[in-house]
């Protein structure tokens, strides 16, 4: 019988500090960039680093809702973090104000009046405007926010009254859930990431970015879940062979991430059409070919190859840091879909670009830590008469 | 074919698994190397309790895999760029991203062609004689018998100690193997 | 706070104990024993041949007799015998083409990528479902063939030197459906072989027949159960099951890719790999439905495939429909996006042009029928879900109909215009390649064992010395 107190502090005390130097310096050094560099870099470094953590949050919904429907047994230990982490969701969402009151022009060349002539782009005008814009924002962050408020308050409710009935409720809100989550998230990805180019587009596309998020969230559960074994209350409860699953599934995402990406990629390439294929002309010439070659090859050969070691999967020592080379890669995807297009002639990188995410980062992680630390960080249920046969490894708790 | 033992071993047929299990654990303890055991299904851990290698498909997998995909790269980088370039709708000759579907089935191919031939190799399958077929009751071994089997072969069988050895671990009935 | 109890099953993963792992409906009836099992399922083989059986092959044989028949007056007329015009250069043969490939996508995942997931379910259905990738790919790979002009010179197609000096065009996709689709026949086949040959040792000493001994003994290849067998085996399997899933997804991408690498509004769309390949699994479980469910009625296989596989199959089917769904909705969304005027004049056009049925029988099919399987009364009621499965198995038709006919008779020249239709030698070589695949499906029943039995005695197996409720 093992003994202990599953709450988050433990583990997460000292990365708790860390975010917290991360947020104060990251969001100063970029402040002062607005002030005394370039305020449109501090727009478009602010936009890039929120986006990212966003994604995060989002991808963690989806992964929540993705287990609750399948009910995967490598579900349970995760459900929590996955819970906090999209709890910080409406939160993320009111960092996105400044970017709508001030920000919009130098982020979205589609909102300058002028810009929306000619042929095609006039239609375009119909969707691509700034104040439908910024209302399917607030509908997004009310659809997505009323499914994550849904899902933890009854997963909160399960912990105190053990009614089972609330688990296939969850599981009930989750399949319906999931579709919606699927045709918002098409939406936002496209009014976030692909409107960036207004003359682009790709019927992949939510696809494309929403497997994105969902890679770097899962990555990152990896690292949180790996530093709660190492330093924190999991340790009695996690098994290689959980990891094992986890790392697996990582490999998976990896896997359908570059299918899709390459997905796009070769029907752009061979159909050579002017209009879209200059989308991947500027991506593959100058500096940012050699970003997309990086990302070939740390976003897809090297975890790839990695991942399909077993022994490697089960050591979540080394599990980490594949996990964090790919948290960190999906970024320079992000980064790599959306900066091109605004800057077409070739490379740039601002040293705002570097700031940004480790203060949103910091923000993200103390809002994350907060959320996880009201609760109990695995799921309490109470019924283990229902699986009479598995009593040999059971683990109490109790306080 | 020159016979150099008058019979091809014995078998022991067990009433289930796990008797199985620990006769073969004990076989391999007395000092016997030449075993094999005979089950309706794969059992968990029988290959380790008869000292068996771990399986060597996943190597000849990999190595299929890896000769697949170099013979799509360069079969079709060799064939559109060197030997016959032609211009195709203005595509480079070299053109990369076209030839990766092509080179992806073949390393499939070749990895498939590994794993069912080079497991087949490493069973010596297709071996329609073995002299365990002799033994009557052994076509029980697809259905619902187990069997364990020591070769006359093995420097430490001798007929009578080993017979009465195997029947000392509760089998069902043990039978002498013709050639 | 309450008192905290997790509890763990062998491998040390955490599970819920309220939640249900889908164990309430065992996955093999209870009581069965290695020997029951063996025989309820050889006996299928071994048993006299039932009436029912020779009156079905004699109508397939009859469809099948319409394919040659077909078949043969193309090769004597030429593809001019068929509908076919330009624009419409594409018609029933590619249409058929997709379907059939698509159909046998499920068979492949339901043997492979429910085996990596560690989905005992798949165990009674795996066999069935590989056969039906087989004929159905058998049926696919046809259509290509007989639709080049001169269709004795398919060996063309295959890389080889040649006094010509020629190779393949590598950088045409349908050139990578020549890879795409040989390679996927030949993997199913040495998969669907694989996994045949303890099964075939089993045939071969239960027979009574000599004949018949030789027969599936040579056929076994002198299987005989040995653990060096089974410790290569057991690794050669899973890794064939590994290497057949990227395989699958990769097939229908590249049937994906004939469509979208090209310019047509309507087929270049970047969406199409992950789309039809949802299509294609969408397509295949109803298929699978679509046989299992009369077949384990005929033969009284209850035991074998339960209320939890046909439950199973169904959420499947709905999941993948909902895929499907969004692909649908995808095209129309990023038509009127797009801002472009082909783009979305060919939208409007298969929502209203001359083939609007056709249009709009697909959206009944495809995505307003499969709703009802939200309901787990409509997933548990065979007759209804047999329907439901028939309006799928057209939808996916009507889909491939949809996507290459209504694309390509509106061009972007008013000039080449034009309307298409099937002849007679169409339909007469649709209904001929379903002759095929029942012909094939027929005789694979009645000669070796449709289900997998060393899977099954291996529940049998875990049945009495583990927990029945595994995650699932």
């Amino acid at each position: 019988m093992i003994t202990t107190e599953y709450r988050a502090q433990s583990g997460l005390r000292h990365v708790g500090n860390i975010a917290l130097v991360g947020a104060l310096v990251g969001l100063l050094l970029l402040t002062l960039g607005a002030l005394i560099d370039d305020p449109e870099q501090f727009w478009r470094s602010y936009y890039i680093a929120w986006l990212y953590w966003t994604g995060i949050a989002l991808g963690s919904l989806g992964i929540l809702m993705i287990q609750h429907i399948s009910g995967g047994v490598w579900g349970a230990t995760l459900r929590r973090l996955l819970e906090s982490a999209a709890l910080t969701l409406p939160w993320m969402g009111l960092f996105f104000i400044p970017v709508a009151l001030f920000g919009l022009h130098s982020i979205f060349e589609w909102s300058h009046e002028g810009f929306m002539v000619g042929e095609v782009l006039s239609q375009k005008k119909v969707y691509l405007n700034v104040p439908f814009f910024l209302a399917r924002m607030v509908a997004y962050f009310v659809i997505w926010t009323a499914l994550v408020m849904l899902l933890t308050r009854w997963s909160r409710r399960l912990d105190g009254t053990g009614d089972m009935r609330l688990s296939g409720r969850m599981r009930g809100l989750s399949a319906p859930g999931f579709v919606v989550y699927a045709i918002t998230m098409t939406l936002a990805t496209v009014d976030l990431v692909l409107s960036l180019d207004p003359e682009f587009f790709s019927t992949i596309w939510g696809a494309l970015v929403t497997i994105s998020f969902i890679l770097a969230a899962f990555s990152l559960m990896i690292i949180v879940l790996s530093l709660l074994t190492d330093r924190g209350p999991l340790r009695p409860v996690m098994s290689s062979e959980h990891f094992l699953d986890l790392g697996k599934l990582m490999l998976a995402f990896t896997i359908v991430w570059t299918y899709f990406s390459f997905s796009q990629f070769i029907i752009i390439w061979s159909a050579n059409l002017p209009q879209e294929a200059v989308w991947y002309t500027v991506r593959l010439s100058g500096g940012w070919g050699w970003m997309g070659l990086a990302l070939l090859l740390f976003a897809f050969v090297v975890p790839f190859l990695l991942l399909l070691s077993r022994p490697l999967k089960e050591s979540h020592r080394a599990l980490v840091i594949v996990a964090g080379v790919v948290a960190f890669m999906q970024y320079i995807n992000l980064f790599y879909l959306s900066v091109p297009s605004w800057h077409r002639d070739g490379l740039h990188i601002s040293w705002m670009d570097f700031v940004a995410p480790i203060g949103f980062g910091g923000v993200w992680l103390l809002l994350f830590s907060a959320m996880l630390r009201g609760r109990p960080i695995l799921p309490l249920y109470v019924l283990p008469e229902r699986h009479p046969r598995d009593r040999r490894e059971l683990t109490h708790v109790g306080n | 074919m020159k016979l150099q033992t008058p019979i091809y071993g014995l078998l022991a047929e067990f009433p289930g698994e796990h008797e199985l299990l620990v006769a073969s654990r004990a076989v391999r303890d007395a000092g016997y190397r030449k075993i094999d055991a005979y089950t309706p299904v794969p059992v968990n851990g029988l290959s380790e309790a008869l000292g068996l290698q771990k399986s060597r498909v996943p190597l000849l997998v990999l190595c299929g895999g890896m000769i697949g995909g170099a013979t799509g790269l360069l079969l079709q980088y060799w064939s559109m760029h060197i030997y016959y370039p032609l211009n195709i709708g203005g595509r480079p000759t070299d053109s990369w991203p076209a030839f990766i579907p092509a080179a992806f089935e073949l390393t499939i191919l070749f990895a498939a062609f590994a794993a069912v031939f080079g497991s087949f190799a490493l069973n010596q399958l297709p071996q329609p004689y073995h002299p365990v077929f002799n033994v009557r009751s052994f076509e029980k071994v697809s259905t619902d018998g187990w069997f364990l089997a020591i070769e006359a072969s093995d420097p430490r069988f001798d007929y009578g100690p080993t017979r009465r050895f195997l029947e000392s671990l509760g089998p069902v009935e043990v039978s002498d193997v013709d050639h | 706070m309450a008192r905290i109890t997790t509890t763990r099953d062998e491998s040390g993963f955490i599970r819920e104990p309220g939640r249900s792992y889908g164990a309430e409906v065992p996955v093999l009836a209870p009581g069965h024993t290695y020997r029951s099992v063996t025989d309820k399922i050889t006996d299928v083989v071994f048993n006299r041949t039932p009436k029912g059986w020779y009156f079905g092959l004699a109508v397939t044989l009859a469809m099948l007799m319409l394919l040659v028949t077909s078949v043969g007056y193309l090769f004597a007329r030429g593809v001019g015998i068929w509908g076919i015009n330009i624009p419409v250069s594409w018609g029933f043969d590619i249409i058929n083409f997709v379907w059939w490939i698509g159909i046998g996508h499920a068979g492949t995942l339901i043997s492979a990528i429910l085996l990596l997931l560690h989905q005992e379910w798949r165990t009674s259905i795996n066999r069935l479902s590989e056969a039906m990738t087989l004929f159905a790919v058998a049926c696919a790979g046809m259509f290509p063939i007989i639709h080049l002009g001169r269709p004795w010179l398919a060996y063309y197609l295959f890389p080889y030197p040649n006094t010509m000096g020629l190779w393949p065009q590598f950088r045409s996709p349908l050139v990578w459906d020549v890879f795409a689709v040989s390679t996927y026949g030949t993997v199913s086949l040495l998969f669907w072989y694989t996994g045949l040959v303890p099964d075939l040792a089993t045939m071969r000493d239960k027979t009574q027949n000599r004949f018949l001994r030789m027969v599936y003994g040579l056929m076994a290849l002198g299987w005989r159960g040995s653990a060096r067998h089974w410790n290569n085996y057991q690794m050669a399997y899973l890794l064939l099951a590994g290497l057949s899933t990227p395989l699958v997804v990769s097939v229908h991408s590249v049937v994906s890719f004939d469509f979208a690498v090209s310019i047509i509004p309507g087929w270049h769309s970047t969406i199409f790999p992950p789309y039809f390949v949802a299509g294609a699994i969408f397509a295949g479980f109803a298929m699978v439905l679509t046989i299992a469910i009369p077949l384990r009625a005929f033969y009284k296989l209850q035991d074998f495939i339960t209320m939890r596989h046909i439950e199973n199959m169904a959420k499947v089917t709905l999941a993948t429909g909902l895929v499907v769904a969004y692909g649908y909705l995808s095209e129309i969304f990023f038509a009127f996006y797009s801002g472009e005027y082909y783009e979305q004049y060919f939208i409007a056009n298969r929502i209203s042009g001359p083939y609007w049925w056709a249009f709009w029988a697909l959206i009944l099919c495809n995505v307003l029928a499969p709703q009802a399987l939200w309901s787990k009364r409509v997933r548990t009621n065979l007759p209804l879900l047999f329907l439901i499965m028939m309006f799928v198995n057209i939808g996916m038709w009507l889909e491939r109909f949809v996507i290459i006919v209504v694309s390509l008779h509106r061009q972007y020249l008013q000039s080449s215009w034009d309307m298409y239709a099937g002849t007679f030698w169409d339909w007469s070589t649709y209904l001929g390649t379903i002759g095929l695949f029942l012909t094939l499906m027929f005789l694979f029943i009645r000669t070796l064992p449709a289900i997998a039995i060393f899977e099954t005695r291996e529940l049998v197996h875990a049945d009495e010395t583990q927990p029945e409720d595994m995650p699932a």
